[in-house]
C-alpha cells in the first residue's frame, strides 16, 4: 500500500475509511497531493466502498471540493460507493449552497455511514 | 509578513475607528494567499468575530486571491496581486486587484445547474457572493471588493 501524507486510511470490514491529516484543506500544493492520494484508492487500489470521515476538518476551499467531485465520479465509474460523514456545519453549508449535498451521500456520523453501505 | 499601516480611507467612517489594516502586494504563486489570511484570521479573532463568520470571510478571501493569482495573473511571475484589508468589530472589507485582463462575472456559468453540478471547478465566485454581505467588481473585472457586516 502506498504511503499517504494527506490522508489516513483504515479498513472497517469491507469499507475503506479515510480521515484527513490537515485541519485546513486549502494549500494548493497539498490539495493536489490530497487529490492524488484519494484518486489512488480507486485507480490503483481498486477500492469499491470508501467513507470519507471529515472529523477534525475545519476548512476546505473550492479547489478541494473539485477533488471530491472528481473522486465521486471516479468511484461511480468504477461501480463503487462513496459516502461522507462528520462534516462540520460550515463545510456542510458550502455543500448545500453549491448543491453538492445532492451529489454526495452525506451522513452525520461514521457508524451511520458504515451501516448504510 | 508585510504590514503597511499607511493606507487611509478617503472618508473615514465609524467602521474605521480602531480598525486593523493591511495593504500588501502578493507574488503570483500558489500558496501566496497565506500572506494575507494568517493576519486576517488573527485579527478577526482580536475583533470578536464569530467562528461561522470567520469561516465565511476566510473562504471568500482565499477564493478571491486564488482567482486573482491563477485566473487573473495566470501565475505570471512578473505580475502581482494587490490586497487591501480592513477589519473592525462590525465590518470586514477585502479588496483584491490583479494585473490580468479582467473578466465578466455575469458570464460565469451557474455551478448549481444540472449540467455543471459535477464539474470540478467554477465555484469560487459563487461562494464569495454567498458568504459575504456585499461583493462588487470593477468594470474591467480585475478588482473585487468584498464586505462582511456583522449580524
Amino acid at each position: 500500500m502506498p504511503t499517504h501524507q494527506r490522508i489516513d486510511v483504515s479498513k472497517v470490514g469491507d469499507v475503506t475509511v479515510v480521515r484527513f491529516n490537515d485541519r485546513k484543506i486549502l494549500d494548493e500544493a497539498k490539495i493536489i497531493q490530497f487529490g492524488t492520494e484519494l484518486f489512488s484508492l480507486v485507480d490503483l487500489d481498486n477500492r469499491k466502498s470508501i467513507l470519507l470521515n471529515f472529523d477534525g476538518v475545519e476548512f476546505l476551499s473550492s479547489a478541494a471540493l473539485g477533488k471530491l467531485i472528481t473522486l465521486d465520479r471516479k468511484v461511480k465509474s468504477h461501480k463503487g460507493r462513496l459516502k461522507m460523514s462528520n462534516i462540520r456545519r460550515e463545510i456542510y453549508d458550502v455543500f448545500q449552497v453549491t448543491k453538492l449535498n445532492k451529489v454526495f451521500d452525506i451522513h452525520d456520523a461514521e457508524a451511520e455511514a458504515l451501516s448504510a453501505f | 509578513m508585510a504590514h503597511d499601516s499607511s493606507v487611509h480611507a478617503a472618508n473615514p467612517s465609524p467602521d474605521d475607528v480602531g480598525a486593523w489594516r493591511l495593504a500588501v502586494h502578493l507574488p503570483s504563486e500558489r500558496g501566496a494567499s497565506r500572506i494575507v489570511t494568517e493576519g486576517l484570521l488573527e485579527q478577526l479573532g482580536v475583533h470578536g468575530w464569530e467562528s461561522a463568520d470567520v469561516f465565511s470571510i476566510h473562504l471568500a478571501a482565499e477564493e478571491a486571491i486564488v482567482n486573482a493569482i491563477v485566473h487573473g495573473n495566470k501565475l505570471d511571475p512578473h505580475k502581482q496581486v494587490y490586497v487591501e484589508c480592513l477589519v473592525s468589530p462590525e465590518l470586514v472589507r477585502v479588496e483584491i486587484t490583479d494585473e490580468g485582463a479582467g473578466f465578466d462575472p455575469a458570464q460565469v456559468p451557474d455551478c448549481t445547474s444540472d449540467e455543471r453540478l459535477e464539474v470540478p471547478s467554477g465555484r469560487g465566485v459563487m461562494l464569495m457572493r454567498t458568504f459575504m454581505t456585499r461583493i462588487e467588481y470593477n468594470e474591467k473585472g480585475n478588482r473585487v471588493l468584498m464586505e462582511k457586516r456583522k449580524g
